[in-house]
């Protein structure tokens, strides 16, 4: 029985190992002018996904899967043949660019130092996901989720239609969270002492906090705001500012 | 020192506007204390951020593209301006039996010249004053965070001149990031005591082009008894809009007729 596991684990290290070479012959890896110093990632997509990951290296890599021209009426979408991933990638005096031509295709796996700035914009539609970095992002998309896992930094995140997921380690105060959608739902979870000033707002859906927001005197508040929610956690600190005019709002603790 | 003027005294070291002794404090400052010299290296890297780097004074000549072209036409609007008024006044100076009449109307002008200094608005801009300056500059940078934060200096400074709320106005109603744009929304009703800002925020509901901004100023003008921005809401329902808009845009149309 020992043995059928050793050689089941030495098997799948085996594939991981295969997969990992196979993937490695698509990634391209981007030097930074100045590897000692914070880098950032600028990336313009009209239509496709993001996903980026902090790494304990100093390049950025990244691979992709594209572009494609949109198929016709009913019909997949077509490789663009005439063009490949490096046409699309620019780095200057650390400033790493990727942007991706109007109605092409993209999807981005991209793998970035852990310190490291973000701006992630996808004009049409498109999932990002991005784990791990910490540093300033500037994301929006106009429909897709938004999922931001154990980030620091200051934060903006915008979506018209979309879940809004995000995941932070302690949130300095000078750094601010801006987290905005029209129709989505928007998750904050945040250290259960993380200090902040909060602004939370759900026009048509409810607010969900496992933290004691101190509102302060009644007639502080203005009256006409109803679905509204102003005020301190854990004495204040941090500005946060949540909206979303047709999603629901939670604030929670991480665990 | 609060936390802002700290945030300001690193600006000025850093734009080069204090004195040598100010200059020396700041620097044994970040010697002994760990706390200043991270906030020192975090105002740093904020400000190195900036495609600004300095607001020129009218002295200083940018060389290139549109920001030349603006200063040279402000200098030479400036110029035009005081040199003509200058050398007219010069020339009733000058002894001229023929004209003597001039000296009347210098006489009328200065007391003209008295009662306008007089009565001029008192919410001219004060020049120069650093932290409104390097809070115009910061609105520039070209990120987003670097925006929100400027923003956010804006929510705490003493006194805020017509120069700043001109340039959140500009924000509010252009920047190209929707949240930089809520939160410089709260910052202009905040200040809505100003009729000046009231009326702005009023004439912005047409000008936004963002149905999250235009849900947000709906509850400005809420928060604010505006009934004067009904109009407004009636013209952007015209347009077609996502049906959650639409509703919110509506009820505010409501709320706002019954007060």
């Amino acid at each position: 029985m020992k043995r059928n596991v050793s050689l089941l684990i030495i098997a799948i290290v085996a594939l991981l190992n295969i997969q990992t070479v196979k993937s490695q012959n698509k990634e391209l890896s981007v030097k930074l002018t100045d590897p000692a110093k914070a880098g950032k990632l600028s990336i313009e997509l009209f239509v496709g996904s993001i996903k980026i990951v902090a790494y304990a290296g100093k390049d950025v890599i990244v691979s992709g899967d594209g572009p494609y021209l949109p198929g016709k009426a009913g019909q997949n979408p077509v490789r663009d043949s005439t063009k490949k991933l490096s046409d699309f990638i620019s780095q200057d005096n650390n400033l790493v660019r990727i942007k991706v031509e109007k109605f092409d295709i993209m999807n981005l796996v991209i793998k970035v130092p852990r310190n490291f700035s973000l701006v992630l914009k996808t004009q049409a539609q498109g999932n990002i996901d991005v784990e791990n970095v910490n540093g300033d992002q500037e994301i929006s998309v106009v429909s897709g989720n938004i999922t931001l896992f154990n980030i620091g930094g200051s934060v903006s995140v915008n979506n018209t239609t979309g879940t809004i997921k995000v995941d932070m380690n302690a949130v300095n105060m000078n750094a601010h969270l801006v987290l905005s959608s029209v129709m989505g739902t928007i998750t904050l979870k945040l250290p259960s002492d993380q200090k902040a000033n909060v602004k939370l707002q759900s026009d048509f859906a409810a607010i969900h906090s496992d933290f004691d927001i101190d509102e302060g005197s009644a007639d502080q508040k203005p009256k006409s705001i109803i679905h509204r929610t102003i005020g301190k956690i854990n004495g204040g600190g941090t500005e946060i500012y949540v909206k979303s005019v047709g999603g629901d709002i939670y604030l929670k603790k991480k665990k | 020192m609060e936390e802002i003027d700290i945030e300001i005294k690193i600006l000025d070291y850093l734009q080069g506007r204090l004195s040598g002794t100010e200059r020396k404090e700041v620097e044994h400052l970040q010697q002994i204390s760990p706390a200043f010299a991270a906030k020192f290296s975090e105002v740093k890297q904020v400000w190195e951020g900036l495609d600004l780097r300095e607001v020129p004074d009218i002295s200083a000549e940018p060389t290139t593209g549109f920001e030349a072209m603006l200063k040279t036409f402000e200098l030479e609007q400036e110029h035009r301006k005081t040199h003509t008024v200058w050398r007219q006044l010069a020339a009733l100076f000058v002894y001229r039996p023929k004209y003597n009449w001039a000296y009347s109307v210098l006489l009328i002008s200065m007391g003209a010249l008295g009662a306008w200094l007089y009565l001029k608005p008192a919410d001219t801009p004060v020049p120069n004053d650093p932290q409104q300056t390097s809070v115009l500059a910061m609105l520039k940078n070209a990120d987003a965070n670097g925006r929100l934060k400027a923003v956010n200096y804006t929510q705490r400074l003493r006194q805020v001149n017509s120069k700043v709320i001109d340039a959140l106005f500009l924000t509010l109603n252009t920047d190209p990031n929707e949240n930089v744009r809520l939160v410089t929304l709260d910052a202009l009703v905040q200040l809505a005591d100003d009729p000046k800002v009231r009326a702005g925020l009023v004439n912005a509901i047409i000008k936004q082009d963002s149905e999250l901004v235009q849900a947000a100023l709906a509850d400005a003008m809420l928060q604010l008894q505006e009934k004067k921005s009904v109009k407004s809401f009636k013209k952007l329902l015209e347009e077609r809009k996502s049906p959650i808009i639409q509703k919110k845009l509506e009820q505010t149309v409501q709320q706002l007729e019954t007060i």
